[in-house]
C-alpha cells in the first residue's frame, strides 16, 4: 500500500519542469514536497492527482498505474487533492461544491437535494463550516475557502491527500483544524504529500522530506536531518538566511494620522498614527478589520461617514486610489488577481503608477532592471508578458515596483502569500530598508503572525474591528507568541 | 498571430518577430491569388480602389478597436446605427450645397460623441453588459434616423463631401489619405499617449489598473466618447463613398468593424490589439469581397462566403493559444 512517483519527466515549452522525479509516500506518512518557486511542486501534485499526464514516468496508486490525465480514475483509486489555486465554483453554495463531484441523484436525471445536503454537513463538520453550507463560496473569507477546498478532497474518503499550499493564506486557528484532520487522516493509515513553503509548518507536519529544484529531485530523507539554513538554501540559492534587522526604527514624526476609522461597520470610531521610517503589522483572526485599514488608507474603499486621513498634515481625498497614488501612497497585495496586467509586458507592469499620474518622470529601462535585480527576480526581458513567469516572481516585480515609486506610504497587503523563503527574505528586506533608511511609512497586513513579529516595528492587534493589543519591538514584546496569546486571550474572554 | 504561422522561421531570422506576419502574408496570397483569377487585379485603378474601401473600413473600425482593446466585454454594437444616421443627416443638413457642411460636421461629430458618451454611462455606470447597451442604443439610433429621414429626404452629397468620398488628390484617393491620417494618429494615441498607456492597462486588468492608481471610469468614458466621434466621421466618409443616404447605408460596419478588429489581432478579452492590425484587417476583409465580386459572384453568395473566408482567416490568425 503505497503512493509512487517513478521517473516522472514533464516538458511545458522550452522548460523542463520535472526532471526524472521519483517519490513514494506510504501509510502513516506526512511527507514534504519543498523547492523554490516555479520549482515544479504543483506540477508533481498535479501529476500525482491525475490532473496531469507525465510525459515519461509513471504514477502507482497501491500498485495500480494512473495512466493518462483522468482525475475522476485518480478520486476513484483513493487520490484526493486540494488545489493552491482552488477548484470550487464561487456561485455554487459551500455545500453544492463539496458534493459536486458525488451528486446523488434521482433516476439519474434528478438531485437529491435532501441527501446532497446531508452529505454536505456530513463533510463540512470537520472543517467546523456545516453552518455555511448555504452560503455561495464567493462572499467567504479566504481562509475559510481553502477549508472547504479541504472538505472536499476528502469528502470522497481518500487514502492519498495531496495538499498544495493550502496553508499559505490560513490563520493560526484554522491551521489547528487542518492539523487535526490530517492527523486522523494518518493515524487511519492515510498518507499525504503537502506541499508548502512555511518551515514551521513542514516541521509540524512532516517526517519525511523531497526537495525539488529547478524540477530535479535534489534530497530525499528524514526531515529531522535537515536544517533551516539548508532548507532555505535549497529554495532561493546562496542567498542570505534570516534576514538581519537593520538599525532600529528612526523615532520619525507621525506621518499618518488616520482619525475616528471604522475598520468593520460596526465598530467604535478608532485613530491610529503610523510613523515616517516605521514598520507597522496589523494583526489578528482573520477578517477582524486589517484589510479595511490598509483599503481605507489606499482609496480602495469607500470611507464611512466620520472617516478620516492625513499624511504630513494635509488632508487625503479618501475613496479614490488615484488621488491616493498621486500622494505618494503607494499599494501592493499578494492577492495577484487584482494587481497582475497578465497580458502586458514586465515594463508595462512596472510602469502602471506611472502611466496614471501626471507629472512624474517615467523610469527608464536601467532603473527597472536594477529594481528587479534588487529583488533577484528570474525573467527573460522585460518586454515579455508578465503572465508567462511563475506566481512568486510576479509577485517580486509588483513589490519592485513600489521601489521605483519612492512612496511616502506604502500597503502590503498579504503582500509575501505564496512565495519560497528566499523571496519572502528578499521582500522584508527591501521593505527595511526603504522604512528604515529611505524614511519611508511602511503598514503591512500579513495572515502568518511569525512574519509580522519578524518583519515589523510595531504591531497592532485587531478583534471586531477594535484594537486589542500594541505590541512594539522596541519595548521587547513583540514575537509571534505575543501576538497569538493578544487575539487568544480575546477569544476566550467572549 | 497563430503560433504556428510565428513558428516558421527562415534561416537564422524568425518571421515570428516581424510584427502582423500572419496578416502580411494573408495579404500577398490574396493579390496571388486575385490576380490569377483575373489579370486586372493588380491594375493601379483596382488597387486604388481596395485601398479606399479599406480605408473607409478601417476609419469605421477605429472607435470599435479601441473599445474591444478597453476590455471588460467591450464592444460596440452601434457603429452602423451611427454611420447611417450621421449620412442622413449631414444629407438633410448640408444637401447638395457645401454652405452648410461644416455646421452639418459639427452637428454630427458633436452627436456622436454623445451617443458613445451614452453607451458608456451605460456600461459603466448602470453595470449593463456592452453588448446589451449598445444594441439597444442602435435600434435608438436607429429609429431618430427613420424620424429624421421622414422629415427631410436624403440627397446626393454636394461637391465638397463627393470629393472627399471619391476624389483624389496628387492620384491618390482622399480616402487613402484620410486612412493614413487616421492611422498615424491612432498609433501616436495607442504607443505614446498617457491615454494609450492606460488603455491597455484597464483593458487587461480593471482592478489592477483601479489599485495602481489609474483613473478607471476617465478612461473608459473617453474611450466611448471617441468610438462614437469614430464612427460618426466614417459616416460621413460613408455618404461621400456611395453619394447617397438610406436608412442601411451602414448596418454591414457594424460587424465589419469587429471583424477588421479582430482578424487584425485585437484581443475580444482586451488589454492587447494594435491599430495597425486593424487597418491590415480591414484590407484582408475588402480584399476578399473584391475578389468575390471579380468572380462575378452575386451579392447574397458573396456575402455567406465571405462570412466563412473569414472564420477561417480567424482561424489562423487569432486562435486562442490552448
Amino acid at each position: 500500500m503505497t503512493l509512487v512517483l517513478d521517473g516522472i519527466t514533464r516538458v511545458f515549452g522550452p522548460v523542463r519542469a520535472l526532471d526524472d522525479v521519483s517519490l513514494t509516500v506510504g501509510p502513516g506518512e506526512c511527507r514534504a514536497l519543498y523547492g523554490g518557486n516555479g520549482s515544479g511542486k504543483s506540477t508533481l501534485a498535479k501529476i500525482a492527482s491525475g490532473t496531469l499526464a507525465p510525459d515519461t514516468g509513471r504514477v502507482l496508486v497501491d500498485d495500480r498505474p494512473l495512466g493518462r490525465a483522468d482525475p475522476a480514475r485518480a478520486r476513484s483509486l483513493g487520490v484526493g487533492m486540494t488545489f493552491q489555486e482552488l477548484s470550487l465554483i464561487p456561485l455554487l453554495t459551500a455545500g453544492e461544491n463539496v458534493v459536486l463531484t458525488d451528486m446523488p441523484g434521482r433516476a439519474g436525471l434528478l438531485r437529491d437535494t435532501a441527501r446532497a445536503d446531508q452529505m454536505a454537513q456530513a463533510a463540512l463538520a470537520p472543517v467546523g463550516l456545516a453552518g455555511r453550507r448555504d452560503l455561495p463560496v464567493s462572499i467567504l473569507q479566504t481562509g475559510e475557502k481553502y477549508l472547504i477546498e479541504l472538505a472536499k478532497a476528502l469528502q470522497s474518503r481518500p487514502r492519498w491527500l495531496i495538499i498544495d499550499e493550502l496553508t499559505a493564506t490560513m490563520h493560526a486557528s484554522e491551521v489547528d483544524v487542518f492539523a487535526g484532520l490530517l492527523a486522523d487522516h494518518l493515524a487511519q493509515g492515510g498518507g499525504a504529500l503537502f506541499v508548502s513553503h512555511r518551515l514551521p509548518e513542514l516541521r509540524r507536519f512532516c517526517d519525511t522530506i523531497s526537495v525539488l529544484r529547478n524540477g530535479k529531485l535534489v534530497f530525499d530523507g528524514a526531515l529531522a536531518g535537515v536544517g533551516d539554513d539548508e532548507l532555505v538554501k535549497w529554495a532561493g540559492g546562496g542567498h542570505r538566511d534570516a534576514p538581519a534587522l537593520m538599525a532600529p526604527a528612526r523615532d520619525g514624526e507621525v506621518r499618518v494620522k488616520a482619525k475616528a476609522i471604522r475598520p468593520l461597520p460596526h465598530a467604535q470610531p478608532l485613530d491610529l498614527d503610523f510613523r515616517a521610517g516605521e514598520i507597522t503589522g496589523i494583526g489578528g483572526l482573520p477578517d477582524q478589520g486589517q484589510k479595511q485599514v490598509l483599503r481605507l488608507l489606499a482609496g480602495l474603499r469607500a470611507p464611512s461617514p466620520g472617516e478620516s486621513v492625513s499624511l504630513d498634515g494635509e488632508t487625503l481625498p479618501l475613496g479614490s486610489a488615484a488621488a491616493m497614488a498621486a500622494k505618494g501612497i503607494s499599494f501592493v497585495s499578494g492577492d495577484r488577481d487584482e494587481m497582475v496586467f497578465a497580458p502586458r509586458s514586465i515594463r508595462e507592469n512596472m510602469l502602471a503608477p506611472f502611466a496614471a499620474m501626471r507629472g512624474l518622470k517615467m523610469p527608464s529601462d536601467a532603473e527597472i532592471t536594477a529594481a528587479l535585480e534588487r529583488l533577484s527576480t528570474r525573467h527573460a526581458g522585460i518586454s515579455r508578458p508578465i503572465g508567462g513567469l511563475s506566481g512568486g516572481n510576479q509577485q517580486k516585480i509588483l513589490v519592485a515596483r513600489c521601489l521605483l515609486l519612492n512612496p511616502r506610504l506604502i500597503l502590503a497587503e498579504d503582500c509575501t502569500k505564496g512565495i519560497d523563503v528566499a523571496a519572502r527574505n528578499d521582500v522584508h528586506h527591501l521593505l527595511r530598508e526603504l522604512a528604515h533608511v529611505q524614511g519611508t511609512t511602511v503598514i503591512v497586513t500579513s495572515s502568518d503572525d511569525q512574519e509580522l513579529a519578524e518583519l515589523c516595528d510595531r504591531v497592532l492587534v485587531l478583534d471586531g474591528g477594535r484594537m486589542i493589543a500594541e505590541l512594539a519591538r522596541a519595548e521587547g514584546r513583540l514575537d509571534a507568541q505575543a501576538i497569538v496569546s493578544a487575539y487568544m486571550k480575546q477569544e476566550r474572554a467572549a | 498571430m497563430s503560433a504556428r504561422l510565428a513558428n516558421i522561421s527562415l534561416g537564422r531570422t524568425s518571421l515570428g518577430r516581424i510584427p502582423h506576419v500572419g496578416s502580411l502574408g494573408i495579404i500577398l496570397a490574396l493579390l496571388i491569388l486575385g490576380q490569377l483569377v483575373n489579370p486586372s487585379f493588380l491594375s493601379p485603378m483596382n488597387l486604388w480602389a481596395v485601398l479606399s474601401v479599406s480605408a473607409l473600413l478601417a476609419v469605421a473600425s477605429a472607435g470599435q478597436t479601441l473599445v474591444i482593446i478597453s476590455g471588460n466585454q467591450g464592444i460596440d454594437l452601434s457603429v452602423g446605427s451611427v454611420m447611417t444616421l450621421t449620412a442622413l443627416i449631414v444629407s438633410g443638413m448640408a444637401g447638395s450645397s457645401d454652405a452648410a457642411v461644416p455646421m452639418a460636421l459639427a452637428v454630427v461629430l458633436g452627436l456622436g460623441t454623445l451617443i458613445g458618451l451614452a453607451n458608456g454611462i451605460g456600461a459603466r455606470f448602470l453595470g449593463l453588459y456592452p453588448l446589451v447597451v449598445t444594441l439597444g442604443g442602435s435600434f435608438v439610433v436607429e429609429g431618430l434616423g427613420l424620424v429624421y429621414a421622414r422629415s427631410r429626404p436624403p440627397q446626393m452629397p454636394g461637391p465638397m463631401i463627393e470629393n472627399i468620398g471619391i476624389g483624389r488628390f496628387l492620384g491618390i484617393p482622399w480616402l487613402v489619405l484620410i486612412g493614413a491620417v487616421v492611422t498615424v494618429a491612432m498609433t501616436l494615441l495607442l504607443r505614446k499617449s498617457r491615454y494609450g498607456r492606460q488603455l491597455y492597462l484597464v483593458g487587461s486588468n480593471i482592478r489592477a489598473a483601479s489599485a495602481a492608481g489609474i483613473p478607471v471610469t476617465r478612461v473608459l468614458l473617453t474611450t466611448w466618447a471617441a468610438s462614437g466621434f469614430l464612427a460618426a466621421f466614417a459616416g460621413v466618409l460613408l455618404y461621400g463613398y456611395v453619394a447617397s443616404a438610406n436608412l442601411s447605408v451602414g448596418a454591414p460596419y457594424t460587424m465589419m468593424s469587429i471583424a477588421a478588429a479582430v482578424i487584425g489581432g485585437t484581443a475580444l478579452s482586451g488589454g492587447a490589439g494594435s491599430f495597425v492590425g486593424t487597418v491590415l484587417g480591414a484590407v484582408i476583409f475588402s480584399l476578399i469581397t473584391n475578389l468575390l465580386i471579380m468572380l462575378g459572384l452575386g451579392p447574397a453568395l458573396r456575402y455567406a462566403i465571405s462570412g466563412l473566408v473569414l472564420i477561417l482567416v480567424l482561424f489562423a490568425t487569432s486562435r486562442d493559444a490552448r
